[in-house]
């Protein structure tokens, strides 16, 4: 810890906050009520610059030294003021007034990383729902396209609105999973490591009318031996949304409900014969 | 009386003889046999009640509504899909309605290698009567045989081996096709048909069935259970909290649920909760005919080949069971992505499906953890997976016998045999996790039965009484110590009826 350091790894460590809030925000909503997380997060920022301000103040009253780069122990004084480098600072009345603001502004790195980490994620529930319906139409969308064997893809049987309404159906702590799921596959992240391209799986093929490198990204995770049956997750969601719809019911000659009727292939016989449960004919 | 969870605006507490937790095949029967014998019963019910009214027929409704995690529930890290109900009637409501006794060979190995008294086919023989009389068992007739359960027949009879029409609780059946989303016409002579409602007319309403409750604790008093704490899933989304106080408590949650409630309790007898799963795992094997098979017309499961199961070879192994699905869950074990998926789904209508059942070896661990409270640790061992792959064959051979011109596997990499002289490409994809789609409704073992000397390998003993405890026994598929080898519903049921005589007996020894 330095001066020089310091604000630097609070923006980081800030950031960082800023992210597992933002993946966290989605289990927030429920599990911890809504704001409580956001409390927390100042819980960790406090301890965060509290242990910054008792270690760096340490070091620059010269309490104690700081162990780096090993074996050269720096001088707390030393390290606080120069961060290793021949700056040549030495403590001073004025040095020291520097310094009572450099600490007051500690809270305000750490503050600022936050807002980067979560600058362009949604911070309500609201906006994570408008997010994460973006995301499920482009993944049905890619699932199954337009053409092939049977014609219509999932855009244009409103597969996206099926998805949306298995969200109301299944158990809350559920949803959150599969919205967990969902951002995840949607990551800049895991997108330039399967395709090179730092983008959101939203944001590939760019305004291009095809779908190639969305359909190489989830291809990708369908290869994946270690994403795979989260790939498998994804792909039951979408088949859900697609093999649900009535015109598909249609192009595959499926009958689709017929209850309270008898279904027009029913055969009507002799009363059953008993049997036993053993298998034996 | 039925309680549901949109009844309820305040927390309650009921006091009964009998806690039961589940009304599956075996909490249903329980709740039943002991109100016969004059017992007061309050059932809980994690899952809805919903009369057959509520089915619609449509998958995209009933399977949210009836299956456990809305059908999303995997054993990690094989990604086996673990389907299992979750609604009043339990698993008894979504299954197939097919009914096998435990085969001799299986009582045998319980017996001999776990002690297991009581449970020889002659004993059992008149629970299993008893039983498959309340649910009007009977075999399929030849005449309600559709086009994909004759391929089946046809195919294992041209081969020359041993098949058979299924024995199904099922009573003038429509045969809608629709088994696995609820019956609508109420013929499947499921739980919700038969036992539950029959503890609905009983004189003195003696049973209480809380449904949307959840059971969190079973709340221990040395070595009795004094009652259990569940949640119920009340008005507006509220929660209340149910406490019920019972000289007897019986776990019927199924395997999973019985071996999370308990180890969440902190009762993890003898170290062996959780222990010793098997799921059944049935990779489906497609076959593509020139004519059109409309499989999903009739009834899906109405006929097994058994000549390389346990119940023709007294070893284990695996059984081919016709079956078919409504598109959505027909379209998760077909492989392919984009158009070469949809190619192959075009073709459902010309389609017939074997599921090859494998009567796996208990490795599976139920463990406490994750967003749902409980994870299945379950990989497919090196001789199940071969095992699996010989399953995999004998179907695609069944398959080509009956006139497929064409037969798709479930693995994920799209794998197409022309004839049995691609056979050997199964074995070349082979089993690996993540390679092959695996489907599994059996769920079983995890709190498994042990006779005399075998307390430290089991958890409940041959009454089914929790090691250690003087009043909390589990009757569901978890006491099996093995796998069974056939569909389970049937035993589980068999062995509830038993349980239910037993307390009824000694209840004086349970209740004081």
């Amino acid at each position: 810890m330095s001066f020089l350091l310091d604000p630097v790894a609070l923006v980081l460590l800030g950031f960082v906050s800023g992210k597992a809030y933002y993946l966290l925000s989605v289990f927030g909503d429920r599990v911890l009520r809504r704001g409580v997380l956001k409390k927390e997060l100042l819980v960790a920022g406090a301890v965060v610059v509290a242990v910054f301000w008792i270690y760096s103040a340490l070091l620059y009253v010269g309490t104690i030294y700081f162990p780096w780069p090993l074996p050269r122990w720096y001088g707390g004084i030393d390290w606080m003021l120069n961060s290793g480098l021949p700056l040549g600072l030495t403590r001073s009345p004025a040095s020291d007034v520097l310094a009572l603001v450099f600490f007051a502004a500690y809270p305000v790195w750490f503050y600022a990383g936050t807002r980067l980490g979560l600058s362009g994620h949604r911070q309500t529930r609201g906006q994570m729902m408008s997010e994460r319906r973006r995301i499920v139409i482009d993944l049905v969308a890619t699932t199954f396209p337009v053409g092939g064997a049977i014609p219509p893809g999932a855009s244009q049987v409103d597969s996206a609105a099926l998805v949306e309404s298995l969200f109301k159906k299944i158990p809350p702590l559920f949803e959150d999973a599969l919205t967990t799921i969902l951002f995840a596959f949607d990551s800049r992240f895991l997108v330039l490591a399967f395709t090179g391209r730092f983008r959101r799986f939203v944001d590939l093929d760019g305004e291009e009318a095809t779908m190639l490198e969305k359909q190489k990204y989830l291809e990708a995770w369908n290869s994946n031996p270690y994403l795979v049956s989260i790939a498998q997750v994804l792909r039951i969601t979408a088949s859900y949304g697609y093999y649900t719809s009535p015109q598909v019911y249609k192009l595959l000659d499926y009958a689709g409900p017929m209850t309270p009727n008898v279904p027009p292939w029913f055969v009507a016989g002799p009363a059953a014969t008993t049997g036993d449960g053993s298998g034996a004919t | 009386m039925i309680v549901q969870g949109k009844d309820v605006s305040r927390s309650t507490s009921e006091t009964a003889d009998v806690c039961v937790v589940g009304s599956g095949a075996g909490g249903a029967v329980l709740a039943w046999e002991l109100a016969e014998r004059g017992h007061s019963v309050v059932l809980i019910e994690k899952g809805g009640y919903h009369p057959r009214q509520d089915f619609d027929q449509r998958e995209e409704n009933m399977i949210p509504m009836l299956y456990k995690n809305s059908g999303l529930q995997f054993a990690l890290p094989s990604g086996i899909a673990v389907a299992q109900g979750s609604c009043v009637g339990g698993s008894t409501v979504v299954n197939d309605a097919v009914c096998f006794r435990a085969p001799d060979a299986v009582l045998g190995w319980w017996d001999d290698q776990y002690k297991v008294e009581g449970v020889d086919p002659a004993s059992m023989k008149g629970y299993y009567e008893k039983v498959e009389a309340r649910i009007s068992m009977s075999q399929v007739p030849e005449y309600a045989l559709n086009k994909n359960n004759l391929v089946l027949k046809r195919g294992a009879e041209k081969l020359g081996w041993a098949s058979a029409a299924n024995s199904r609780n099922c009573k003038d059946c429509r045969q809608c096709g629709l088994c696995q989303i609820g019956c609508s016409y109420g013929t499947k002579q499921s739980m919700l048909e038969t036992y539950i409602p029959d503890t609905q007319t009983m004189p003195g309403d003696p049973v209480k069935i809380y449904a949307d409750s959840a059971t969190y604790k079973l709340v221990k008093s040395g070595s009795r259970i004094a009652g259990v704490k569940a949640t119920i899933s009340g008005k507006e989304g509220r929660r209340f909290e149910l406490d019920v106080k019972a000289k007897v408590t019986i776990v019927s949650g199924g395997t999973i649920a019985s071996s999370q409630l308990l180890l969440s309790s902190g009762l993890d007898v003898n170290a062996q909760v959780g222990k010793g799963v098997a799921i059944h795992p049935s990779p489906a094997i497609i076959g593509d005919f020139q004519e059109e098979i409309n499989g999903n017309q009739g009834i899906p499961m109405a006929y097994h080949c058994h000549e390389f199961s346990v119940l023709n070879t007294g070893k284990r192994g695996y059984m081919l069971e016709s079956i078919f699905l409504a598109p959505y869950q027909f379209s998760l074990p077909v492989p392919g992505v984009e158009f070469e998926q949809k190619q192959l789904m075009s073709r459902y209508k010309n389609y017939a499906v074997i599921g090859s059942l494998l009567q796996d070896e208990s490795v599976g661990t139920v463990m406490l953890g994750g967003p749902l409270g409980a994870l299945l640790d379950y990989t497919v061992s090196a001789g199940d997976s071969k095992m699996m792959v010989e399953g995999m064959k004998s179907a695609a051979e069944v398959l080509f016998a009956a006139g497929a011109t064409r037969v798709i596997t479930s693995h994920r990499k799209t794998t197409i045999l022309n004839g049995t002289g691609d056979l050997g490409i199964i074995d070349d994809r082979g089993v690996a996790p993540g390679a092959l789609s695996v489907g599994s409704a059996h769920p079983q073992g995890g709190n498994r039965m042990g006779g005399a000397g075998m307390e430290s390998s089991s958890v409940v003993d041959s009454d089914s009484k929790v090691h250690g405890f003087e009043n909390l026994f589990v009757c569901d598929a978890s006491v099996f110590p093995t796998s069974l080898g056939v569909n389970p519903q049937l035993t589980v049921m068999a062995l509830a009826s038993r349980l239910g005589e037993h307390i009824g007996e000694a209840w004086s020894a349970y209740s004081k």
